[in-house]
């Protein structure tokens, strides 16, 4: 059912933000002045099922273009977030599923390795790509220890009615750029807009399960939110004795934690 | 944001440069444009429709799942008249928020390229396109004629669900019309559980579990958060038992699937073996102790009988060593309350009934039955309200006396038998077939059978939205229904809580094709019939038929679900055991065809009906999975000769098909796992084409006791080289 045209959401709340400007400016700027954040993800392994909504959601969320069996047997799949099966750790032992996103390192090589500047590091410690300003040289790809990056190596496509199911928050990206997860930042400035909008600063509710893969988790894995808030969820739950990050040693400084799995005997 | 502002928004320029990119030729699909090379990487889709909205209009519609029985809570985003994002809906009971991978691929199915457009006929073996009033006046007609010749027990109706109101209704239409020849989904092995409760606990309903207070839960071969039709909600609880230290969960299961991976310990049987490991656990628990005789019927006998279920015998049966088997009775009855849990993939085997007896058993034993904490009860009776009685005519009454095709009478409980009905088809083939949500020629045993039976029927009418099998090969009329998020609906989710929920599902989208509900064409089609069927099907519309069932209150449209808020009272109960357990069966020649199939519907896919959702076939269920694999996994040593990777021909008595092995050391020596979903021979460009349907192999014809599907009895035997 088309809904009726109207004001929408959208029209009201920029028509609050008219009048809250007027009334109140100098105090919802004060309370809405965000100070520097650095915004991070921690996935429990253990609360972990290994279903996979978070990568159909991070698709389905970023306009990510299929890519066919031929293509996905030529390691050309393109994915910003997918189960990672990792291998035991003794021998005898199970095996643990990751959900694998970017990591987010505050050292990023990739970052380090772009010759044009089309990857860059944002305020908020999210590593960023300008699709527009990528040659598709794969530098990055090369540079990236985790192997999360992904190049289009064909024009992306649509076909017939499956356009439709485009979101419009998202551009696409064309063929011979890189893309990458973005931690749904269109959908934290969204976030960041309608506190501003209501006068307040950014809350760790309001972030908790912001990023489309945290949403659709049945199992809520997945927590996001502000690691250098030392009261936020992620930041007390990376300090667990569960907690770990990929590759550390490198010196990267990812902003995605893990929580080890934990299982009874 | 005002009119002046949107005229020269971003949005809008780049509408313009969308009806550009339309007019150059991009209605068959749409590829970013490819004239200016640094505008084109901020492209938003060309969409049709898209002048329409100024605003860049957002609405978030509340409404429940349609991908799978489980019905769980949505909220679908629709922005300019376009869906493009479902989430879960956090005050829903089944999903709290969350949403499974199956869920959040319905856009695929919305907007699948493939999907039909509009009414379709059979005209010179070719399926053209007809508008609804002819498709309707042609169908009425071959009905009226039907029952003018006084044979109305030759319309068959099949619905391929096993309850909603949908299926209600169409159950209403056969039974007006003078039909016992409805099948519906019931006869897939939800029978066999309900079946094992009607002979336990004297209630004909599916077990419903109560995890929150478990102390210890042990899964027979059960699916759970893999392919069960309430994973989401089990995936829920997964997470909730791991995490916040629920009830332990052990798993007994011949290959790693996910509910082994999920389980705190997975303890690798024989397939269908389980219900032997319960009830040497049931013995060594009752050696230490005694049920509460006034409780349980029949606990003599049992205990006589389960004497026999020594460790030793047990360790032959299932592969479970004697100290494994004493370790696990003590765990179990040490962390009490605990209970076992069966589903569907439980009883798949040909002892299906014996090893959901075998569970309640052990249940019984534990005391776990309407136990508030940690038990097991029924699934609660689904809160509609009834229709009023149909007043039958002469016709109908004559037609409802006469014998049904599947001879599901002989089987109790069962409600139809599928997999009799394509003999009984050819012997006595009925002029016209109503197929709802149902593809034969694709989904079940031995396809070749049912295409043989349903060319038999003068007249196949599919209600499919898409161009499965069925409405390619032997379609003559094709209705196509609308997809859940384009229809309205009262949702009946399949049993998971111990409380009774519905749902709703609202249309979020105008229609994308000429599309018709259903259950409004079926009230159309009582009206042009006339006489005693429309009197029974009264209804202006499909909605009106639904609400006169329900309560409608303005929570059900806002939360888009409905329970009453505290559990059903525990029944008065008395629970009979039952001494009956017998080994599986595996069909075929043990000499020639070695391997044990395991048939399995995989994370996702169901019996195939999601193989139209590309996106389900980047998942990784297990290790050593990746995007678009379709493999058959072995255990090395059952494969002597063999490669990883290597494409073999897997043969049973009954078939063949090609498929890529996957040496896997997880899985049961002597045992092939084989996911169903894959080798479809149409239903769109995504599925057609891609892996082998696992069913061409599977032995046909119904379990002897239950009429249940038999997926898992089969012997097969791998080869090198290319099937003929």
């Amino acid at each position: 059912m088309k809904s009726e045209r109207g004001p929408s959401r959208r029209d009201v709340l920029c028509a609050s933000a008219a009048g809250v400007a007027l009334a109140a400016a100098p105090t919802a700027a004060h309370a809405t002045r965000e100070r520097p954040r650095r915004w991070g993800m921690v996935i429990d392994l253990d609360r972990c099922t290994a279903c996979g909504a978070c990568q159909i959601a991070c698709r389905e969320e970023n306009n990510i273009a299929p890519t066919g069996p031929d293509a996905a047997h030529a390691g050309r799949q393109i994915e910003w977030m997918s189960i990672r099966w990792q291998e035991p750790e003794q021998p005898g032992g199970q095996p643990t599923a990751m959900p694998f996103p970017c990591q987010h390192c505050a050292e990023a090589p990739c970052v380090k390795a772009c010759p044009v500047g089309a990857t860059y590091k944002s305020p908020n410690g999210i590593t960023m790509q300008i699709w527009e300003r990528c040659i598709g040289c794969r530098y990055c790809m090369v540079a990236c220890p985790y192997g999360r990056r992904s190049f289009n190596w064909d024009e992306p496509h649509w076909d017939g009615t499956l356009v439709q199911l485009l979101n419009p928050d998202v551009a696409t990206r064309p063929k011979g750029v890189v893309e990458k997860c973005t931690f749904c930042h269109h959908r934290i400035r969204r976030a960041e807009e309608e506190a501003s909008i209501a006068g307040r600063a950014v809350t760790d509710q309001d972030v908790r399960r912001l990023p489309a893969c945290a949403a659709a988790c049945p199992a809520s894995a997945i927590t996001f939110g502000d690691l250098d808030d030392p009261d936020s969820e992620v930041s007390e739950l990376s300090r667990s004795p569960r907690a770990f990050r990929l590759l550390e040693h490198l010196g990267t400084d990812p902003s995605v934690v893990y929580l080890k799995r934990d299982r009874r005997s | 944001m005002t009119d002046d502002r949107n005229a020269f928004s971003r949005r809008h320029v780049l509408g313009i440069l969308g009806a550009g990119a339309a007019v150059a030729g991009c209605r068959r699909g749409w590829t970013p444009p490819a004239s200016d090379p640094t505008g084109r990487a901020l492209a938003k889709p060309d969409v049709p429709g898209a002048e329409l909205y100024s605003t860049g209009e957002e609405r978030w519609f509340v409404s429940s799942c349609g991908q799978c029985p489980a019905a769980c809570g949505i909220r679908v985003r629709v922005v300019e008249g376009r869906a493009v994002r479902i989430e879960g809906q956090p005050d829903n009971p089944l999903n709290r928020g969350g949403i499974g991978p199956r869920g959040l691929a319905a856009l695929q199915g919305l907007y699948d390229p493939d999907r039909i457009t509009g009414p379709l006929a059979r005209r010179g073996g070719v399926l053209v396109p007809i508008g609804w009033d002819e498709a309707l006046a042609e169908l009425a007609a071959a009905l009226a004629t039907l029952r003018a010749r006084g044979e109305p027990e030759r319309l068959l109706v099949w619905c391929g669900q096993e309850r909603g109101v949908a299926r209600d209704l169409l159950l209403r239409l056969a039974r007006a019309y003078g039909t016992p020849n409805f099948i519906d989904g019931r006869a897939g092995r939800s029978g066999v559980l309900a079946g094992a409760m009607a002979l336990t606990a004297g209630v004909a309903e599916v077990p419903v579990y109560r995890w929150e207070q478990a102390g210890a839960v042990l899964s027979l071969e059960a699916g759970l958060v893999e392919d069960s039709c309430q994973s989401v909600y089990f995936t829920r609880m997964a997470a909730h038992r791991k995490r916040d230290r629920g009830a332990r969960l052990i798993h007994l299961g011949p290959m790693l699937d996910l509910c082994a991976y999920n389980a705190d310990e997975w303890i690798r049987v024989h397939p269908g073996t389980s219900g032997a490991v319960a009830l040497g656990i049931a013995r060594l628990l009752l050696d230490a102790g005694s049920l509460p005789a006034d409780r349980v019927d029949g606990a003599g006998p049992f205990r006589d009988f389960v004497a026999g279920f020594t460790p030793e015998r047990v360790a032959a049966a299932s592969g479970v060593s004697p100290r494994a088997l004493e370790r696990l009775a003590t765990a179990l009855w040490d962390e009490r309350p605990a209970f076992a849990v069966v589903d569907e993939r439980s009883v798949a085997c040909s002892n299906g009934l014996d090893t959901a007896l075998a569970a309640m058993a052990l249940n019984a034993v534990f005391g776990a039955f309407w136990v508030e904490g940690g038990g097991v009860t029924a699934a609660p009776a689904v809160p509609l309200r009834d229709w009023p009685e149909i007043d039958l005519d002469e016709l109908a009454r004559a037609g409802l006396a006469r014998p049904r095709l599947d001879g599901a009478e002989r089987f109790p409980g069962s409600g139809s038998v599928h997999e009799a009905l394509p003999d009984a088809i050819l012997a006595h083939p009925p002029a016209i077939a109503l197929l709802h949500h149902a593809n034969p020629l694709f989904a079940r045993q031995q396809p070749s059978r049912w295409r043989r039976a349903f060319r038999a029927i003068p007249q196949v009418v599919s209600f499919s939205p898409y161009r499965d099998e069925t409405v390619d090969e032997v379609a003559d009329l094709v209705l196509p229904d609308h997809t859940f998020l384009e229809r309205w609906e009262i949702a009946v989710p399949a049993p998971a809580l111990d409380r009774a929920i519905l749902g709703v599902r609202v249309p979020v989208v105008a229609p994308v094709h000429d599309t018709r509900a259903t259950g409004d064409v079926v009230l159309d089609l009582a009206a042009r019939l006339g006489g005693a069927v429309a009197d029974a099907l009264p209804w202006r519309s499909f909605r009106a038929a639904s609400e006169e069932r329900v309560e409608v209150t303005t929570d059900l449209y806002r939360d888009g679900f409905w329970s009453p808020g505290a559990p059903p009272a525990a029944p008065p109960l008395r629970v009979a055991l039952h001494a009956r357990y017998a080994e599986p069966t595996w069909y075929g020649d043990p000499a020639a065809y070695p391997l044990r199939l395991i048939a399995y519907r995989p994370l996702g896919y169901a019996e195939g009906s999601g193989g139209n959702l590309p996106w389900l076939r980047t998942l990784r269920p297990r290790p050593g999975a990746h995007p678009w694999m379709f493999a058959a996994r072995v255990h090395p040593s059952s494969a002597p000769g063999h490669s990883d990777g290597e494409l073999v021909v897997i043969e049973s008595e009954w078939g063949r098909i090609r498929a890529p092995l996957q040496l896997d050391e997880s899985i049961d020596p002597g045992c092939i796992a084989v996911p169903m979903g894959a080798g479809h021979t149409a239903f769109g460009r995504f599925a057609k084409g891609f892996g082998a349907n696992v069913l061409e192999l599977v032995r046909p014809g119904p379990a002897p006791d239950t009429g249940a599907d038999l997926l898992c009895a089969t012997r097969v035997r791998i080869a090198k080289g290319r099937a003929s």
